[in-house]
């Protein structure tokens, strides 16, 4: 088994996870808890399969992609900002949106029930990097990937510096935390809510995008595989730290990644092992919780459910 | 004396919520350079027609002149753009974030790419600070600040923004005498740097040392402007409440200590945040006589009365309720004779979303137990009768406890609290958010319980509620009893002092450094 190799399917397999990651946190900061990932995902998945089925583009694939799940999360954004619906049961409402619209158009436009491939999709390019594919052990992890995955990487220094260095960054963090304080400061509280939801419409797209066209090369249903959720863990894990949360999106690779290679090492059964990147999730959430819990349980207070 | 153009006038303003009239045609004229209090009980309407002034409600007639324009603001963005500021009752800050952080946002410098220039931010906001002699550092986290200090925070933010009005809403309420008068000096400073100072308070002696002019609201009205010459405290009081009221309660000095019915012994605890909020206190209240907890808030009443109340865990220490130690529940302990007036009325104390007669049975379902079962009748005949006795204003049994007002609340709570046969009474900010009249029987209530030989132990923020009705006054301190005085041989300054760290005595063993700084 080579070590190289499983580091740099980690890489491979954390990409769309730090896609759905980065746009989780941004919403995340802005105070929302935005589970509905997972539906613009798969909407950016199936946008970017029949794009690049019909045009033959990589391109123009990647834009319908974006669009379609920032669309979706404006329908949410609506929902939430302006109609006040609860933003976790209208999360809910459009990941099943998500699910059977693209199962729908699956059926209706590419006649296919459950999975689709097609010969006209082109595939993507890897690209080598130069100097760096010649570094021993990191360009063989770093080295080979396609444009999308260093897109995704490059976004977590961008995301850290608009958060923590422009202006627009410290009114989405007071928002988040002191959403009064910003409104009275003058801060259009809903407008940012808003623009961070829009962001990770557009963050998902990618993710979406790179999931059906570079990950594979088909369109499944539900072929998100609950990426969305385990998004929400590592920004849960890393409390909405772009960087911290890129690495712990880097673990659950790690172990999607392991549960693929170790059954022909080990010869375990293969679903077994499957379980390994939920088994992870579970870990870190318990561990989150444990964290929380600890500061409180001692000596804190009853809780009575208010605040 | 020629007087100066107003910077403001508001001419018959009027605002209603639905049927509700909340304002009546209230005129009043702000000028410059002056201290102008706003005065008047709870609900008189003091903050809703300075947030008409503010942008923060859209007004239903009148009109606001600024500097003779009409203006009509749509939010506060607009009122800040016209150089009018609010410095809140209730601070709109982020703690997590700095000082200087907080006074930018929503105006932040930057440079190329929308880039926050931290630099600037951080010399802009000291040097305003500077200018107006106050403290605070630009690069202080606000949650690590002192009250006073994040008030001074919230008047960065408005003189930031170029305000020329400032409207301050009851902002002595959480600051000690001390602090108070610090704020007063600021408020000074600011008006004779020409700014105009609104001083929205209740509290007379403040209005009479601080301000030059006054306005005495009273149900939606202005009934007085008045110069801050030759007028008392009793001739503002009449006019807010429309009669003559009783600023101190009349009571006959205590008769015979009693066993101590509440006794602690090094008691400690901790906070939200794992920090250490009540240490190694000890004190003891006997029946017989009222015990005031004098204290800034946050220095640990909240978690000493919730330790006793049993909402609490303890770390260390001995907590003994007439005589027995307290056990594991809150309702362990209303077993062994406590009741217990919490200060969060709208969700420790009552239940808003219920009704009345609930509310006043819950506690004292075993009297009306039939079996499983419940009898309902008698509690709505008891609660018919506790209402009428402690005089609950718009009282009927089915009413929900959220449409009453909030002094009549508190007398919801009291009756069902104080008509439990427990002898040791706790009341947590018996006054807060009550207006005069109601504040007077809440009190006289508290001295009967008193006389027919309870223990009552008042926690409050209000140093005049301290003093209007303890027997002994307790001054915590950062968690730890600093003083203990009798109340006739004591004064406000002095409390005030204690409660600001200022005449700190650590006992043994505490150690030196926590009296380093005012927190």
């Amino acid at each position: 088994m080579d070590l190289i190799e499983i580091a740099f399917s980690a890489v491979r397999v954390s990409t769309p996870l730090v896609f759905a990651a980065m746009g989780g946190l941004l919403s995340y900061q802005a105070g929302m808890l935005n589970i509905a990932l997972d539906g613009f995902m798969i909407i950016a998945a199936f946008a970017a399969i029949a794009t690049a089925h019909f045009t033959g583009s990589l391109e123009l694939a990647i834009l319908v992609a974006v669009l379609g799940a920032t669309m979706l999360s404006a329908l949410l954004g609506v929902f939430t900002l302006k109609l006040n619906a609860d933003v976790f049961i209208a999360g809910i409402a459009i990941i099943f949106m998500a699910y059977g619209l693209t199962a729908l158009l699956l059926k209706g436009i590419l006649g296919e029930d459950g999975v689709f491939m097609s010969s006209a999709i082109p595939r993507f390019p890897t690209l080598d990097l130069p100097v760096i594919e010649s570094i021993p052990v990191v360009g063989g992890i770093v080295s080979g990937h396609t444009l999308l995955v260093y897109i995704a990487w490059l976004l977590v220094p961008l995301v850290a510096w608009c958060l923590y260095r422009t202006r627009w960054g410290l009114r989405v963090r007071m928002v988040g935390e002191a959403p009064e304080a910003a409104a009275a400061a003058g801060v259009n509280v809903d407008s940012i809510k808003f623009q961070t939801m829009l962001l990770s419409g557009v963050l998902c797209g990618f993710g979406g995008a790179y999931l059906s066209l570079a990950y594979v090369s088909l369109f499944a249903n539900q072929m998100t595989a609950e990426r969305g959720l385990i998004a929400i863990a590592a920004i849960f894990f890393a409390k909405g730290h772009p960087g911290w949360t890129a690495l712990v999106a880097l673990l659950f690779g790690l172990a999607t990644a392991l549960s693929v290679r170790l059954p022909q090492v080990t010869g375990a059964a293969p679903q077994l092992l499957q379980l390994i990147p939920y088994v992870v999730t579970v870990a870190a959430l318990i561990i989150v919780g444990f964290r929380t819990a600890r500061s409180r349980s001692k000596h804190g207070a009853w809780k009575f459910g208010w605040n | 004396m020629s007087e100066p153009a107003p910077v403001i006038e508001m001419r018959n303003v009027v605002k209603r919520f639905g049927d509700f009239t909340a304002i009546h045609d209230a005129n009043i004229d702000l000028r410059p350079g002056e201290i102008h209090a706003l005065v008047g009980e709870n609900g008189a309407g003091k903050s809703t027609l300075m947030n008409v002034l503010y942008g923060l409600l859209p007004r239903s007639g009148g009109e606001v002149l600024l500097r003779g324009e009409p203006v009509d603001y749509g939010s506060p963005n607009e009122a800040i753009a016209a150089g009018i500021g609010m410095v809140p009752q209730h601070f709109k800050l982020a703690n997590s974030f700095t000082v200087a952080e907080n006074i930018i946002l929503g105006s932040e410098p930057t440079r190329g790419f929308n880039r926050l220039d931290r630099r600037r931010a951080a010399e802009e906001t000291a040097e305003i600070s500077r200018r107006f002699g106050l403290e605070v550092q630009p690069g202080d986290v606000v949650g690590d600040l002192a009250v006073g200090l994040r008030q001074q925070v919230e008047i960065l933010k408005t003189l930031y923004r170029k305000a020329e009005v400032l409207i301050f809403d009851e902002p002595t309420a959480v600051l000690t005498p001390q602090e108070t008068r610090e704020l007063f000096n600021t408020m000074r400073n600011l008006a004779a740097a020409g700014n105009t100072i609104v001083f929205i308070t209740h509290k007379l002696g403040e209005v009479l040392a601080v301000s030059d002019r006054i306005s005495v609201m009273k149900q939606g009205r202005i009934v007085a402007t008045l110069d801050n010459r030759d007028v008392t405290a009793q001739q503002i009081a009449a006019l807010m409440v429309g009669r003559s009221v009783i600023l101190r309660v009349d009571k006959a000095p205590p008769s015979e200590l009693g066993a101590p019915l509440l006794r602690i012994r090094d008691l400690c605890a901790r906070g939200e945040r794992g920090e250490v909020a009540v240490d190694n206190l000890s004190l003891d209240v006997r029946a017989g006589e009222i015990v005031g907890l004098a204290g800034v808030q946050g220095n640990g009443q909240d978690e000493l009365v919730e330790c006793i109340a049993g909402l609490r865990r303890r770390a260390s220490g001995d907590i003994e309720i007439c005589g027995k130690p307290t056990g594991r529940t809150p309702g362990d302990n209303r077993d062994l004779g406590l009741a217990y007036v919490p200060a969060d009325r709208a969700h420790v104390g009552l239940s808003l979303e219920s009704g009345l007669w609930e509310n006043l049975s819950i506690g004292h379902l075993e009297s009306f137990r039939w079996g499983p079962f419940m009898r309902t009748g008698a509690a709505r005949k008891r609660a018919g009768e506790l209402i009428e006795r402690f005089d609950v204003r718009g009282g009927e049994i089915d009413k929900f406890a959220g449409s009453l007002s909030g002094g009549n609340q508190q007398k919801v709570q009291i009756a069902r609290e104080l008509t439990r046969p427990a002898p040791l009474i706790i009341a947590e900010q018996p006054s807060q958010g009550v207006d005069i009249g109601a504040i007077e029987s809440i009190h006289r209530i508290l001295v009967e319980m008193r006389d027919a030989g309870r223990a009552v132990f008042v926690i409050s923020a209000d140093l005049d509620e301290i003093f209007s009705i303890s027997d002994r006054i307790l001054v915590i301190y950062r968690g730890r009893i600093v003083a203990d005085l009798a109340a006739e041989d004591t004064d406000q300054e002095e409390v005030g002092r204690y409660m600001g760290g200022l005449e700190d005595r650590p006992r043994d063993g505490a150690s030196p450094e926590r009296t380093a700084h005012v927190g």
